[in-house]
């Protein structure tokens, strides 16, 4: 079987979308080597020298994938209405009044059999007579609206995921990596069931080595997190505080990281979103919390390598959300075997029962159950820590080990989307 | 002595005249003239001009053909192409809008001329009903529908102004909101204005093809007409004598995004109407017969000849190649006129370099949407700036894709790619013979490459796109994808073709002695052969012998 496959990133994602979609593309080469399938493949990214460097893709190239930056055009249904009506066959359902083109200057991937779209963040419909899945990572906003904002001004936000939750529904079919994100695409969006499928996750460590323990360092509890609603911040500051209230003689600091968590440091005044108010909500809660105030400390957004330090010497790793598509930071820390404190949702379930990291559960809402586990936790961290998986059997969900898999699913849900309809 | 009437048309009134379909056009009349066939080219005034500067550039002499100009081309289709529009601008807008003017009233002159010409018996009642209700019409509807526009306009030209002012008190829209109204407004007025104009020229072009075929119908001694192109629907309709059309490609029916408003319906409706009403079609490649034609049209491609010709190769030739390159290098210095200044915003001056003091990639091509020349522009600005060669890209399309042109402007290549368009076959002959390879990565052709055999016979390797016309050129002539995968590459992959141009530049000779013994094969069949059968498919139609495929 030969397959022309484009992997297209439609936004300018860096971070762990970026991760994600390389992950993606790798698992796709490997797989289809390891089935005996043959795979051409192209990645897709936005032609933005300030957001990509060349280097970023160099392991895409080194398994042969072409590298591809693209502009986003949008054209009228007019400009291709002469090839639609007479050349090119369309189904009726994927109309629409514009089309947005991935405009490479070469053949705008036309040249491909299949399109895998990097999530659903399109404003504008695919042209109609491409064939495509699309990965759909989660729908916090069902849970948690906020994160869209509540102001009469940010309605807008939910004017445009209209378009997002189209381009799910249009498509040939949908990758979800959770069960819980695809019941939520199928009960909130409206997808097809038969086109939403489950796909296999893979973990991917970032590193495999971090700087030796400082035993004069004082310890301390990571709390990974960024800057939005959905994460929950009023809670578990309130939770730590109960539990530094209870428990005084902890020794431990809180270190906060993630994207824009330095706009709760007052210090940072001046700079966009600062006055953002649930951003002004946190920093009030800090101000309020003295116990967490005097241990708190805030690194930021941080590179990799230091994250992974950071990772590797913490006592435990924190991660409160209210709800989202899980986070891989809990198998990361499990990688550098830092035992975890989990907020209680279904996707961190389905993360814990795929890769086997056992986690401490606490009520997201409740600050007295994460003060008691993280108690319960500080009391034996020995015991949860011995109960961590190795890094051995965590290999087994490498991008490598998964690629069989995902090949394997992306390949039946291409053959299933090109059957005619019985 | 043979026969052979070739009919040339479309709804331009010029071409380039070294696009790869005139050049063809032009081969095979020449070899035709070999065969002792005599050509008689039939045509309009409109395009007589432009036929007879093609004819010269390519090499046809006057006397080589018998060209017949019948005075029914639409005068409102001979607009100012895009050079002369340029020089017009260049010289103020008044100039340009007089010219645009005096073009206007000539050709509706000319037009209601012709308009006799249009008037039959048959349709004479019908015209005298249509002119006064058109007339009507235009009182009644357009003239109260133009009127109500344009003081729409100027309500919300006027809003617009008004709220722009400054004024105090609250204001209840935000004032940036109007002239994107506006803006929408004028796209809008426009859009309107270009699809009239754009079913006026329709019109004008279906009344030129009946009034042509009118003329040819009258003609003697004609037994078959040629059409190198299938765009012209209505004259093979109305064409009294069977005809014998060129499907040359439908290359946007696999790119339909590179084509966006670049193919229009009525221009799909004719190739429709000619490939029905034609008695037998050609096609230059089994890939265009059997994965386009078949698949467009599959009940007239099953029911009528359909021949693929192949176009013919130039000679595979021995000798000394350092010496053809520096007498070819030589005559390229004296050309250097040639070379056109495409970037004014970064250039005064067209660039001079001397050839002989650097490499550099020939890609002979007329850009078009698929002629993927961004791909060849990356791999030599890799090759230029990663790898620090002292190489330059000669490209012999007047203008770039506006993609190409924004990276050579974005990188700052304006001096290292340069633009020879237009050049005549000598001359390009001179370039494939001075070029350290001959690079072709077009994504789609209608028939084979003829750049390959044309840079391998000047002695120059050349590279060609992975795609499937380029691999039937020599499946056709029997050989394994072994003996020929030397020449391809994937042409999706800049990096990958850097690296296949770097093999060359640092010795090209091991692939041109390969490519010179697949030429050897190739060019058993060369122009008098392709000549030939076209007479020969031409004389079966003639004589209604009809073969699914030759």
């Amino acid at each position: 079987m030969h397959l022309d496959i484009a992997v297209i990133l439609p936004a300018g994602y860096r971070g762990g979308t970026l991760r994600g979609a390389l992950n993606a593309t790798r698992m796709l080469a490997l797989g289809a080597a390891a089935c005996g399938d043959h795979v051409t493949l192209s990645f897709g990214h936005l032609d933005d020298p300030s957001l990509y460097l060349d280097s970023d893709f160099e392991e895409l190239r080194e398994l042969g994938v072409r590298i591809r930056p693209f502009r986003p055009q949008v054209v009228s249904a007019a400009s291709l209405a002469s090839l639609y009506g007479e050349w090119v066959e369309v189904p009726e359902r994927r109309r629409a009044p514009e089309y947005l083109v991935f405009n490479d200057g070469v053949s705008n991937f036309e040249d491909a059999d299949f399109w895998l779209i990097i999530s659903d963040r399109l404003n504008v419909a695919l042209p109609a007579h491409r064939r495509y899945a699309i990965v759909v990572y989660d729908y916090i906003q069902r849970y948690v609206p906020a994160i869209f904002g509540q102001t009469a001004d940010r309605t807008a936000i939910w004017m445009q995921f209209e378009a997002y939750a189209e381009a799910a529904r249009r498509a040939d079919f949908v990758v979800c990596t959770t069960q819980q994100t695809r019941s939520d695409c199928i009960g909130y969006v409206g997808a097809d069931p038969e086109r939403v499928r489950l796909f296999p996750m893979e973990f991917d460590p970032l590193s495999d080595d971090a700087a030796p323990p400082d035993a004069d360092a004082r310890p301390y509890l990571l709390w990974t997190t960024n800057s939005t609603h959905h994460k929950n911040h009023l809670n578990v500051l309130e939770g730590m505080e109960r539990l530094f209230r209870r428990r005084p003689d902890l020794p431990h600091e809180l270190k906060m990281s993630g994207v824009l968590t330095h706009l709760f440091d007052e210090s940072s005044k001046g700079e966009p979103h600062f006055d953002d108010p649930y951003i002004k909500r946190v920093r009030a809660k800090i101000e309020e919390c003295e116990a967490v105030k005097r241990r708190l400390r805030i690194l930021g957004n941080i590179p990799d390598g230091s994250y992974v330090d950071q990772l590797a010497r913490a006592d435990v790793l924190v991660h409160g959300a209210l709800y989202d598509n899980g986070t891989f930071s809990v198998v990361e820390a499990a990688w550098f075997g830092v035992p975890s404190v989990s907020s209680d949702y279904p996707a961190m379930r389905e993360i814990e029962s795929r890769f086997g990291v056992p986690l401490e559960y606490f009520e997201a809402t409740d600050p007295d159950t994460l003060a008691a586990a993280l108690a319960r936790m500080l009391e034996a961290p020995d015991v949860a820590r011995a109960r961590l998986p190795g890094r051995e059997r965590l290999r087994r969900h490498s991008f490598e080990a998964t690629a069989p898999g995902y090949w394997s699913a992306f390949r039946d849900a291409v053959l299933d989307a090109q059957r005619p309809p019985a | 002595m043979n026969r052979f009437d070739l009919v040339f048309g479309g709804r331009a009134s010029s071409y380039v005249p070294n696009e790869g379909l005139i050049v063809l056009l032009c081969d095979l009349m020449r070899n035709l003239a070999v065969l002792d066939t005599k050509v008689v080219v039939h045509t309009t005034d409109r395009h007589e001009p432009f036929l007879r500067k093609a004819l010269a550039m390519n090499g046809i002499e006057p006397s080589a053909v018998e060209l017949r100009a019948y005075a029914v081309g639409s005068a409102g289709l001979n607009r100012s192409a895009g050079p002369q529009r340029k020089r017009e601008r260049g010289r103020g807008p008044l100039v340009a809008f007089l010219g645009r003017g005096a073009r206007a009233v000539a050709s509706a002159a000319r037009t209601l001329l012709l308009w006799n010409q249009d008037i039959g018996l048959g349709n004479v009642f019908q015209r005298a009903l249509v002119v006064p209700l058109t007339a009507l019409a235009l009182v009644l509807l357009v003239i109260p529908a133009l009127a109500a526009a344009v003081i729409g306009f100027l309500l919300v030209a006027g809003l617009a102004v008004a709220r722009r002012l400054p004024r105090v008190g609250r204001r209840v829209v935000p004032a940036h909101r109007y002239p994107a109204e506006l803006r929408l407004l004028t796209t809008r007025l426009k859009a309107f204005a270009s699809g009239i104009r754009r079913d006026v020229d329709d019109e004008l072009y279906r009344r030129e093809q009946i009034r042509l075929a009118r003329a040819l119908n009258r003609a003697r001694g004609v037994d078959v007409f040629f059409l190198f192109s299938a765009f012209e629907g209505e004259l093979v309709r109305a064409l009294k004598r069977p005809s014998v059309i060129v499907f040359p490609d439908a290359v946007p029916m696999h790119f339909p995004t590179r084509f966006s408003d670049a193919v229009s319906t009525e221009t799909l409706r004719q190739m429709r109407m000619a490939v029905e009403h034609a008695a037998g079609i050609v096609c230059y490649s089994e890939f265009v017969r059997d994965r386009q034609l078949a698949r467009l049209y599959p009940e007239a491609a099953s029911r009528k000849p359909v021949a693929v010709i192949p176009q013919g190769y130039f000679p595979a030739r021995s000798g000394d190649r350092a010496a053809r390159r520096a007498a070819a290098t030589a005559r390229l210095n004296a050309q250097r006129d040639r070379i056109a200044n495409v970037f004014p915003e970064l250039l005064r001056n067209r660039p001079v370099p001397q050839f002989g003091s650097f490499d550099f990639v020939l890609y002979p091509t007329i850009d078009r949407q698929h002629k993927n020349v961004l791909t060849l522009v990356r791999a030599c600005a890799r090759l230029l700036r990663a790898e620090h060669r002292n190489v330059k890209l000669v490209l012999t399309t007047p203008q770039a894709m506006p993609e190409a042109h924004e990276f050579i402007v974005r990188e700052r290549l304006h001096y290292d790619v340069l633009f020879m368009p237009s050049v005549p076959g000598d001359v390009l002959d001179d370039l494939c013979a001075a070029a350290t390879v001959v690079v072709h990565p077009s994504l789609a052709e209608g028939g084979d490459v003829f750049n390959f055999s044309r840079a391998v016979s000047n002695g120059t390797p050349a590279l060609l796109a992975d795609i499937p016309v380029v691999r039937e050129m020599f499946e056709r002539a029997g050989f394994d994808r072994p003996d020929f995968a030397q020449t391809l590459f994937d042409p999706f992959d800049d990096r990958a073709l850097a690296r296949r141009i770097a093999t060359v530049l640092d010795d090209g000779a091991p692939l041109l002695a390969q490519q010179t013994r697949l030429l050897s094969r190739l060019s058993a069949y060369g122009y008098p052969e392709m000549a030939h059968r076209y007479l020969q498919f031409m004389r079966k139609i003639s004589n209604g012998q009809a073969h699914s495929s030759l």
